[in-house]
């Protein structure tokens, strides 16, 4: 399923800001790879630097030391060959559903029936094809998050980064968002690093779990899932105490 | 969710009945022009120095039979309409300069700030040198006091611009000037329309100050001019049609806005 190359690399990656005078070291010495097609979910405390590594991944930031490699070549901007979703204020409140979903393909010069197409078709798959014109502000969190990933997926980037999209929904709403994502995912098999604090959604949804030390953040455990395919993974004897296990590595 | 419940209300309210929504409004102005009406017969107040309204509408009424106030009317409009749409172009091209780049920020936006306290009645005689007595000069001054509100919110708005909007646009491959219309003036606009909003205001102000010398028609002119000829009836005229007028012009505003950005019930009031 992985081939052995590198879809994404992060090379001793140091992060610090500048908050106002004060130097925050965000990330220290952080190495990882990520092959092309794997799903990866990358756990650990809050406020040591998960969505840091996306903004580093997306190029909106660049690393204070060590390098972040796309396809062996530093990333130097944010590129459509990587999307992003955000938790908060990922959707444009200016714009309709549909002005949101075909905001890339219509930058790639995507017009008329083409465009109208796509966005259809992508509106479909997230089942929110009767909301087209509505306004982001007028839907529920769940549908706003459903946009977003259709907004993401519509515009076919290679690389896939998610920061803790499903985290401010109810639990029933989760599952079926994590449903979703597994089924846009599964079609082309993007590369995806998906930032979560939920152990059990990492385990339902990667190929491999990645643990950062609390800040400066570094990778402490690098898990391969020890479970089947996705769709027995809920009702696999062994998620319980593989949870557990991960839940007090995070703790330690 | 409470975004949410929040819209669904405030459709609500707007899909009630118009006259609902025009009663109170309605009412607390006839209010106002009765308490004035009783406090200038009460004799409180020399009458000739405090006519009621029904003296001042009888003057409005003889303004307009003789053509003067269509003239007076004609004339403020053209150059309030006009300030206000430079001042307002002005203001949004200054804002979303000093918003975007720093260092245009820290030089003219320091430029402006020192000027933008000046008294429109001090800036006066410097614009009739520079522009002479004429339409010029006061199209000017209201441009001059349209511009300041428009300019301070809309880089406001630049500097507010939340990043993941920006990170999300340029994932989507928007860069350079697209990003900034698709972007920074799209999340503006709620803060421009505030900015119009006040100056609205400002360049009515900026106006009459500069009707006030040089003018020979417009209602500022017209206001200072019965004052001077202690027409008293005739300047609570000009008073009470520029409080009407701003106030009409402020609702029309606003409905444009409603029916022109349904997506910001910040920009709505
Ligand atoms: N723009 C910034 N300026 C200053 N400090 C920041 C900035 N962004 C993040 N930080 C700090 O860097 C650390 C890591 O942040 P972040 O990557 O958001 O952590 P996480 O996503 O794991 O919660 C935190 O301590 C945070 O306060
Ligand atoms: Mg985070």
């Amino acid at each position: 399923m992985s081939s052995p190359r590198a879809k994404l690399r992060f090379r001793a990656v140091a992060m610090r800001y500048d908050d106002g005078g004060r130097a925050v070291q965000a990330l220290d010495g952080a190495e990882l790879e990520v092959r092309e097609r794997e799903f990866i979910c990358l756990l650990g405390p809050s406020g040591c630097g998960k969505s840091t590594l996306l903004h580093l991944a997306a190029g909106f930031l660049r690393p204070t030391a060590g390098s972040v490699l796309v396809d062996g070549r530093e990333v130097s901007g944010p590129g459509t060959d990587r999307g992003m979703v955000f938790q908060q204020h990922n959707l444009f409140p200016w714009q309709t559903v549909s002005g949101n979903v075909g905001f890339g393909p219509r930058l790639k010069g995507r017009i008329g029936a083409e465009l109208d197409g796509s966005v259809a078709l992508a509106l479909e798959e997230v089942g929110l094809a009767d909301f087209s014109e509505h306004y982001p502000p007028e839907l529920s969190i769940g549908m706003q998050q459903r946009v977003g990933l259709a907004r993401a997926f519509a515009n076919d980037p290679d690389i896939l980064l998610l920061d803790e999209p499903f985290a401010s929904l109810d639990a029933l709403t989760r599952l079926q968002m994590q449903r979703l994502l597994l089924s846009l995912w599964q079609r082309r098999r993007q590369t995806v690093i998906f930032v979560t604090h939920d152990v059990e959604e990492a385990l339902l949804l990667a190929d491999r779990l990645v643990l950062l030390s609390p800040r400066p953040g570094r990778v402490t455990r690098d898990i391969s899932v020890p479970l089947g395919p996705r769709e027995g993974r809920p009702r696999d004897r062994r998620l319980p105490e593989l949870k557990e296990d991960i839940l007090s590595q995070l703790l330690s | 969710m409470t975004r949410n419940s929040e819209r669904r209300s405030r459709s609500r309210s707007s899909s009630s009945p118009a006259s609902r929504d025009w009663a109170l409004p309605a009412a607390t102005l006839a209010a106002a022009l009765l308490l004035w009406e009783a406090v200038a017969r009460s004799g409180l107040y020399p009458p000739h120095l405090f006519p009621p309204p029904t003296a001042a509408a009888r003057a409005l009424k003889d303004m307009a039979r003789t053509g003067q106030l269509g003239a007076d009317l004609a004339a403020s409009g053209r150059r309030w309409l006009l300030g206000l749409l430079i001042g307002n172009a002005a203001g949004v091209l200054l804002g979303a300069a000093t918003g975007a780049a720093r260092p245009l920020r820290s030089s003219v936006g320091t430029l402006i700030n020192a000027l933008r306290t000046i008294p429109f009645l001090i800036l006066i005689p410097i614009a009739m040198l520079w522009l002479g007595l004429g339409e010029a000069e006061k199209v000017a001054i209201t441009a001059w006091g349209a511009a300041f509100p428009v300019w301070l919110n809309t880089q406001t708005g630049f500097l507010g611009v939340e990043r993941q909007y920006v990170w999300a646009a340029q994932c989507l491959g928007a860069r350079g000037a697209r990003l900034y219309w698709e972007v920074h003036l799209r999340r503006c606009i709620p803060y421009i329309v505030a900015g119009v909003r006040v100056s609205i205001a400002t360049a009515t102000f900026a106006l009459a100050a500069a009707e006030l010398t040089g003018a020979f028609e417009g209602l500022g002119f017209r206001i200072f001019y019965s004052y001077q000829m202690f027409q008293v009836e005739r300047m609570m005229a000009g008073i009470m049609v520029v409080a009407l007028l701003g106030l009409a012009l402020d609702r029309a505003f606003m409905a444009a806005v409603a029916r022109l950005l349904p997506w910001q019930p910040e920009a709505h009031e």
